[in-house]
């Protein structure tokens, strides 16, 4: 990296370093203490029989507000697809790549345990603030109770194109080593090929030591092919 | 260093400690830094089989962020970060530190940090700070790497023009 890097540079004005380095006393005595908690393994979710009263307590009030601003739309960010370990907006995700049928996606993730020892529950498509399809454990009220739109599946035609360039990046990439100069040319070349309009490509920052390999994505909500590097030379 | 499910647990305590403390204090201050670290091991102990083994820094940043997140009110986020920094200048200026920092940096972050936003604010700690790549840090916010990418160009282009040096330039081909 360059000494002229910005970040580089302000890497080394940290008023904490110092301070924070050191293993103390205490921090051996948090150790012992966390280690000595029982583990309560399934903790963080409501038992079945309390979220049946919950639901039961609710389920006129919800049914009444989720009626009133549903809302559906299309992702307008195709490129990925995010699925929620919980009917929350902070909670765990796995961002997955692009998928005509995100809720069936993240199923598999489910599925393979990635999101819970358990297996897969009822599963909703809303499409978060960003654009991107979001999936989330719940029926399709968990949109509106989130102030998300559910989203509408299928995709535009300026849609499919960009998911298609993103898959064509992927495989030329993955192919080929592509360094710095070539790198940018291939996407600019992919991006024109496409049949994409407005757009431009954009260098995220200069290859690092390291990662010598180039990859490209596209952005949908910033209308550019962004490239970095990705992977070492071979 | 211990056995089995204690021993994992160490393991990640020990290579985690620093940069939870470091992201916590840069963000909710001295006075919450330990209410934080404590919370944030607790969940990590609890939940020490969903870890992603490969990116387990990320995760457990995640889970500090989450942390952060849920407990203090948005206007205090960041801003022990900005106070301390500001703090150093004048100490700095007076020849009080001697620990090697470039005044002229000190001064240019001092300058930038207070225009930050709050979410430039954090982006700037995981990477100069904690010196995370893009790919780590978008496993820590829970976004595309790709928008990490763009997000610290610009960040860089707003730092280089606060140190006064051209240290981005355009990618376009």
């Amino acid at each position: 990296m360059s000494e002229r890097d910005p970040l580089e540079v302000f890497s080394r004005v940290n008023p904490f370093a110092g301070e924070v380095d050191a293993y103390t006393e205490a921090d051996e005595a948090r150790l012992l203490s966390i280690i000595a908690t029982p583990v309560t393994a399934g903790g963080r979710r409501p038992s079945r029989r309390r979220l049946v009263v919950v639901v039961g307590v609710g389920v006129v009030v919800v049914a009444t507000a989720a009626f009133a601003l549903l809302r559906r739309e299309q992702a307008s960010d195709p490129t990925g697809v995010a699925c929620f370990a919980t009917a929350d907006l902070n909670a765990d995700i796995v961002v997955l790549g692009p998928s005509p049928d995100p809720v069936a996606a993240c199923a598999t993730v489910w599925s393979d345990g990635r999101l819970s020892a358990d297996g897969p529950p009822q599963l909703t498509a809303c499409v978060n603030d960003s654009g991107v399809a979001s999936v989330f454990p719940g029926d399709p009220s968990v949109c509106s109770e989130l102030g998300l739109a559910e989203l509408v599946p299928g995709r535009s035609a300026e849609h499919q194109a960009i998911v298609d360039l993103q898959q064509r990046m992927a495989e030329f990439y993955s192919a080929d080593c592509y360094r710095q100069p070539e790198a940018l040319a291939t996407a600019q070349q992919l991006l024109d090929e496409s049949g994409l309009t407005g757009w431009s490509v954009q260098l995220a920052e200069d290859f690092p030591p390291g990662f010598e390999c180039g990859i490209a994505t596209p952005l949908a909500d910033a209308r550019t092919v962004i490239v970095g590097g990705g992977r070492p030379a071979p | 260093m211990r056995a089995g499910r204690d021993g994992q647990f160490e393991a990640v305590y020990r290579e985690c400690l620093r940069d939870v403390k470091l992201y916590a204090r840069a963000r909710v201050g001295r006075d919450h830094e330990d209410d934080v670290v404590n919370a944030t091991f607790l969940s990590v102990w609890q939940r020490l089989d969903e870890i992603p083994w490969p990116s387990r820094r990320a995760w457990v940043l995640g889970v500090c962020r989450n942390h952060c997140r849920n407990r203090w009110r948005a206007d205090r986020r960041f801003a022990a970060l900005v106070d301390e920094v500001i703090a150093a200048r004048p100490a700095l200026e007076l020849g009080l530190s001697t620990d090697g920092w470039d005044i002229d940096a000190v001064a240019a972050l001092a300058a930038v940090l207070p225009n930050l936003s709050l979410d430039d604010r954090e982006l700037f700690v995981l990477s100069a700070w904690l010196g995370m790549m893009p790919s780590e840090i978008a496993e820590t916010l829970g976004v595309p790497a790709g928008r990490v990418r763009v997000r610290l160009h610009r960040l860089r282009v707003v730092l280089a023009h606060h140190l006064g040096v051209d240290a981005v330039r355009d990618g376009t081909a």
